[in-house]
């Protein structure tokens, strides 16, 4: 793997670190409007920020419909497509990080890497303050 | 009367009555000795590119069969271990659980991929088989989390040449 790849991937995971340490705080907005133009074929319900060292971090997952293919270039796809071929339309999500600049735009989008994913379910479980609603059970339990 | 007359110069032309001097013979036991000597030595090579190509071919297919399944698996064992590692005190018993699982996984991934990629899964396989759950740092658990992670994307890449092959 090409070793610009793995700088991502080891400064997504830094992030990750510092959100699972809660040194790095993430606060739930409302979506900028721009990211929500075609809400029918793509569509963010909220984004969270955080900032880092004077830079502000912006992280969300959009959900977009994926339409049938026309052609297929290839006449082999996976076994595991010919056994559950997909039906279309269907949404998935895709996370997206990105920088900001000043006046709140994203002025540079991280690569895509599958931290990106695990870091959105560490600031979902921050925000949601899962730690403390399970500290709070359980003490109520015991 | 014409084709009699062809015959017959033909005859003598091959009896070598027209033509007295000896020909170069091509089919002499040198020649012949030489041809074979060097058709062998294609043959051999011919035949090592033959078997490495079918050990290809049979990777191929073998990853095909399983491999895609198998990637997924591990990225959700790094998906799950990403989760455990929220509040790593808590969930020690089960991150040893998940990790056991991924060696699973690796074994089978290491077994049908070849290359670099192959490498890799051993690599992270021998690592996770000698961390020890009782002993294991947080910092070594998300040493190999990140590990797993860039496996995945390897395989992933790796994934990508073979639909370009076929």
């Amino acid at each position: 793997m090409p070793i610009e790849k793995n700088k991502w991937i080891d400064a997504a995971g830094k992030l990750l670190q510092l959100t699972q340490d809660e040194k790095l705080e993430w606060q739930p907005r409302d979506p900028p409007a721009y990211l929500n133009l075609e809400p029918d074929r793509k569509r963010v319900e909220v984004v969270y920020e955080a900032k880092y060292k004077d830079r502000k971090l912006r992280l969300y997952q959009f959900s977009y419909k994926v339409e049938q293919p026309r052609t297929s270039l290839s006449a082999f796809k996976d076994l595991a497509t010919y056994v559950n071929p997909p039906v279309y339309p269907y949404w998935t999500r895709k996370t997206v990080l990105e920088l900001l600049d000043h006046s709140g735009f994203g002025a540079w989008t991280f690569p895509e890497t599958e931290v990106l994913d695990d870091l959105a379910a560490a600031v979902r479980y921050q925000a949601a303050g899962v730690k403390e609603f399970l500290d709070e059970i359980l003490a109520v339990a015991s | 009367m014409i084709l009699p007359g062809i015959l017959i110069i033909l005859c003598l032309l091959s009896s070598g009555a027209v033509n007295s001097q000896p020909e170069p013979q091509f089919f002499t036991e040198r020649t012949l000795t030489l041809v074979a000597s060097a058709a062998s030595i294609v043959s051999f090579f011919l035949t090592i590119f033959v078997l490495y190509d079918t050990r290809r071919l049979r990777s191929f297919y073998k990853f095909r069969g399983g491999g895609p399944t198998l990637v997924k698996e591990l990225r959700g064992c790094s998906q799950r271990i990403s989760e455990f590692l929220n509040e790593y005190d808590e969930f020690i018993p089960q991150l040893s659980e998940e990790l056991a699982r991924s060696i699973a996984k690796l074994d089978s991934l290491e077994r049908k991929l070849r290359g670099p990629a192959k490498v890799s899964a051993r690599r992270l396989r021998r690592r996770i088989s000698n961390y020890k759950a009782d002993a294991g740092s947080e910092a070594e658990v998300r040493e190999i989390y990140l590990e797993m992670v860039k496996v995945v994307e390897e395989i992933k890449g790796y994934q990508r040449d073979l639909d370009w092959e076929r």
